[in-house]
């Protein structure tokens, strides 16, 4: 159903979410079972929506103040791996010229914009498609905090951690300034939470600022998801529950977390 | 068609200009490796040699030459000298 009629099921899932967080207000559950997740049919909505070819409009109402008309190209959109990342594609949606998501694994290009999975086509094919989707005037999404290839270290949170220097060297490469987003649910919708523009510069500078703004963002959250974020991104091994749930559990802006 | 020879040696030039005291002479051959086990160079410093040899051969690389294979000098060389 969430490929044929897929913001008909994101209503549903949403008060079907609504449904399975009561009697769980205030409760903080980052490794508990998959009801515990306050976004679980939601998510579970847009990964069947946005992994489905016949699906044309996969995503779901974009909510917020952030409107995609004032992000002007070219435009590094710089997502992190929390909160509803496979939801920054809304964003993605709504912009006009060429745009282009990289992403871990295989997604299904549509409507304007090309998926290129980083795994699959290698770094450097991965990263001169974004400079080349840049200089052409366009958008490229990527999540910013990954580890592959060449790194630079940096603290955040008071823990040093390794971030790839891929999207960063993008940005300088195109001169293209780089947009730091979050996406969250809102209800059936997605927001998207901006920072503020990164003008491009070299990579150790923008990666200072981008963390800047992902320590802000973090700090808003509650202790137990900042703790395995941090854990997660400086190599800790955590299993995919815990991950996602640390991830999930502060992507509701619609509930309140303790 | 471009000379092969005369791009091998616009590429080094591009290697050598691009990080002076990085490599010595003899590391530079056409049939080493750009990335690892060879100049060790990583994606963002390949991507940079690319843009420079397609500034310098005035032509864009097709998503082919990065597909494929471990880039070599003599690789992206005979494209060049291909597509020339």
């Amino acid at each position: 159903m969430a490929a044929f009629r897929p913001r008909l099921s994101y209503a549903i899932a949403s008060v079907v979410d609504r449904l399975n967080c009561v009697g769980r207000r205030g409760t903080v559950v980052p490794t508990g079972s998959m009801w515990d997740r306050s976004t679980r049919f939601r998510h579970h909505v847009l990964m069947n929506a946005v992994n489905s070819p016949s699906c044309a409009s996969p995503y779901p109402r974009l909510a917020g103040d952030l409107s995609p008309k004032g992000l002007d190209a070219p435009m590094v959109l710089a997502g992190a791996h929390i909160a509803e990342f496979q939801g920054l594609g809304v964003l993605v949606d709504h912009l006009q010229g060429p745009r282009l998501i990289l992403a871990t694994e295989r997604g299904i290009s549509r409507r304007g914009f090309s998926v290129i999975s980083l795994v699959e086509e290698g770094p450097i094919l991965s990263l001169k498609s974004g400079v080349d989707t840049l200089r052409a005037g366009g958008y490229v999404l990527i999540l910013a905090d990954g580890r592959s290839g060449s790194r630079i270290q940096v603290d955040v949170c008071g823990r040093r951690i390794d971030i790839g220097r891929g999207s960063f060297a993008m940005a300088r490469l195109a001169s293209a300034p780089m947009l730091p987003v979050i996406a969250r649910w809102k209800g059936r919708s997605i927001e998207i939470c901006a920072g503020d523009l990164i003008p491009p510069s070299n990579e150790s500078e923008m990666v200072v600022s981008y963390v800047r703004w992902l320590e802000g963002h973090l700090a808003e959250q509650h202790d137990e998801v900042r703790r395995i974020y941090i854990k997660f991104r400086s190599g800790g091994q955590l299993s995919k529950g815990s991950l996602v749930d640390s991830a999930f559990q502060e992507s509701v802006s619609d509930l309140p977390i303790a | 068609m471009v000379d092969r020879r005369e791009v091998i040696w616009t590429i080094e030039s591009i290697i050598r200009g691009t990080w002076p005291s990085r490599f010595s002479n003899s590391e530079i051959w056409e049939d080493v490796l750009l990335g690892e086990g060879g100049l060790s160079l990583d994606s963002v410093d390949i991507v940079e040699v690319i843009y420079a040899c397609e500034k310098a051969f005035d032509m864009q690389v097709s998503t082919n030459l990065l597909k494929g294979p471990p880039l070599t000098i003599a690789r992206v060389a005979q494209y060049f000298a291909d597509a020339g």
